[in-house]
């Protein structure tokens, strides 16, 4: 999970205000703060860096193109996240309609990210517990993978940014009932393929 | 059973830390005399710690870069974009004009064969090569001079009957290959060199004689006379004659800095690198400001020193990304099948792809 510095919502709202004013360190100062996060989720929702870059990068200049309309009732965090949502959904959509896979490779999990590839070069763990170890990440993000969109964006959003169930009503667009039964059916799903994939 | 079906949809809300101390208290009761609920419940908490433990994935390096490239343009059309346009419309109105007074100047020069057979028949029935290369008289001329102005040696040199112009002795007559350079230099593509002449012209100028070098500089000068017509032909910059010749010429000073101004070192490489001849086949480079030497088939950046390398195919999704992050990445990969390059605090090893 990603851990950092939760923003002050008066600080955002100060940002927001700056970047209304057409503050372009504002908007960085912005991006700084919430770039990991909104990759995090994209990255996991998505499975493949090359959508995750693209994704992240429009949500961003959506933000700042449409940052008027961000009304300030929400926390900043949750309006990154509802563009993300959108974008991440068209982009499925795309890729769909053009017949191409979105899901993880192996590959892709152990070679695509240049962080990992240093972690790789540079941890003092041994080999095998690092190939162990994208071993098992890769069978949890194909599980992952394997849910359909709707609980697969609720998981995220809860198990991997902490994200509340009114949050996640909110980014998502549906009530919180329907966020609980997802995670439900979600979790329930995932103990029953990782138990499959000899995980659990 | 129905009350166990109802108690696992708490699950999640109980994991979460969403449920009401009251739900908490009847989830718990239930959990304490079913054994096989407590199992569910435990399957749904490893499930959530595993992918809690995976690793963050963070965003790539040059993230923000991307960014503020991509808003860049947004940024400049939302602060100045009125402005911006209205700036822009003389330009337009004079790139307008400019379009609508050269297509007719330039029509006759691009749909005129002839001229060209003019030309060779010139050369052929011994014209002087100076006399139709007209491109040195036009790269004397101020570079702010109107298009019009410009061309009009160029269309001199090609209306004049060829009987009006003086005729050279026979044995002055160019070679093809002269030919081919004189068509070159006079047909419409001269246009375009009056800023950027190619180092092959340039080598030419390094050719003239004095005395024509003279009338150059002075555009309002009469088109070569019989003296230079009469001059030595092409002394290339080595120092070897193209043939036998009485005296070598010199260059004109001005003409000889142009052509110290072309790349005799170095040279573009096709990936925008720039390449150490040094006079030998190349087994060293520069690409983006960093220095690649050839050791068995493999460029290696030149302070590598044996470091671990992380191994990177071409066909691979990270290469892609590492390019599409760092476009150098790209420039250090067209060296050559294997490469060895620093980037990040990482040594990569690029390797060719399995077909490869």
């Amino acid at each position: 999970m990603v851990v950092l510095n939760e923003a002050r919502d008066d600080t955002d709202t100060t940002l927001v205000e700056a970047c209304r004013q057409g503050d372009i360190n504002a908007f960085n100062e912005v991006v700084r703060r919430y770039k990991n996060r909104v990759y995090n989720v994209i990255f996991r929702f998505l499975g493949n860096h090359e959508d995750a870059v693209e994704v992240a990068q429009e949500v961003f200049v959506r933000a700042y193109r449409s940052i008027d309309r961000f009304q300030g009732e929400a926390k900043l965090c949750t309006w990154l996240y509802t563009i993300a949502v959108n974008l991440s959904r068209n982009r499925i959509r795309d890729r769909a309609r053009k017949g191409r896979n979105l899901g993880v490779s192996l590959e892709a999990l152990t070679e695509d990210a240049p962080g990992i590839a240093q972690i790789a070069a540079s941890t003092a763990a041994s080999p095998r517990t690092f190939a162990e170890q994208h071993e098992l990440d890769d069978a949890l993000q194909r599980c992952l993978n394997r849910l359909g969109e709707t609980h697969r964006l609720v998981f995220v959003l809860r198990v991997f940014d902490g994200l509340s169930y009114e949050e996640i009503a909110e980014s998502a667009g549906c009530p919180q009932g329907t966020v609980k039964s997802r995670l439900n059916q979600a979790r329930k799903s995932l103990a029953e393929c990782l138990k499959r994939s000899g995980v659990l | 059973m129905p009350e166990c079906d109802a108690i696992r949809e708490e699950f999640s809300p109980l994991l979460d830390g969403e449920l009401s101390p009251d739900q908490q208290a009847a989830v718990e009761a239930h959990l304490a005399l079913c054994s096989e609920c407590l199992r569910e419940l435990d399957r749904y908490k490893k499930v959530t710690e595993l992918y809690r433990a995976m690793a963050p994935v963070a965003a790539p390096a040059g993230f923000e870069d991307r960014i503020a490239r991509a808003l860049r343009p947004r940024v400049i059309g939302f602060h100045t974009g009125r402005h911006a346009r209205r700036r822009l419309w003389p330009l337009l109105a004079a790139a307008a004009v400019l379009l609508v007074c050269a297509v007719p100047a330039l029509w006759p020069i691009f749909h005129a064969p002839d001229r060209a057979d003019m030309r060779l028949s010139k050369l052929d029935t011994g014209a002087a090569p100076e006399d139709v290369l007209e491109t040195p008289t036009i790269e004397s001329k101020p570079r702010s001079a109107p298009m019009l102005d410009i061309l009009e040696p160029a269309d001199d040199a090609t209306s004049k009957p060829a009987s009006e112009k003086p005729k050279a002795p026979p044995q002055e007559s160019p070679s093809p290959a002269d030919v081919s350079q004189t068509l070159r230099s006079t047909t419409p593509k001269s246009i375009d060199n009056l800023a950027l002449s190619t180092p092959k012209e340039e080598e030419q100028y390094t050719t003239m004689p004095k005395e024509r070098a003279a009338a150059d500089i002075s555009p309002s000068n009469p088109p070569a006379s019989a003296t230079a017509v009469s001059a030595p032909p092409p002394v290339l910059k080595n120092g070897i004659q193209a043939e036998a010749q009485p005296t070598p010429v010199p260059a004109p000073p001005l003409i000889a800095k142009e052509a110290d101004r072309a790349p005799m070192v170095t040279v573009e490489a096709h990936v925008g690198a720039s390449v150490d001849r040094q006079g030998s086949p190349s087994a060293r480079k520069i690409v983006a400001n960093r220095t690649f030497v050839l050791e068995n088939d493999i460029w290696r950046q030149e302070d590598y020193a044996g470091a671990q390398t992380v191994s990177l195919t071409r066909d691979s999704g990270q290469f892609k990304t590492l390019c599409e992050l760092h476009p150098e990445v790209a420039e250090f990969a067209a060296l050559g099948p294997r490469v060895i390059f620093y980037l990040k605090d990482i040594w990569y090893s690029l390797e060719p792809t399995a077909a490869q």
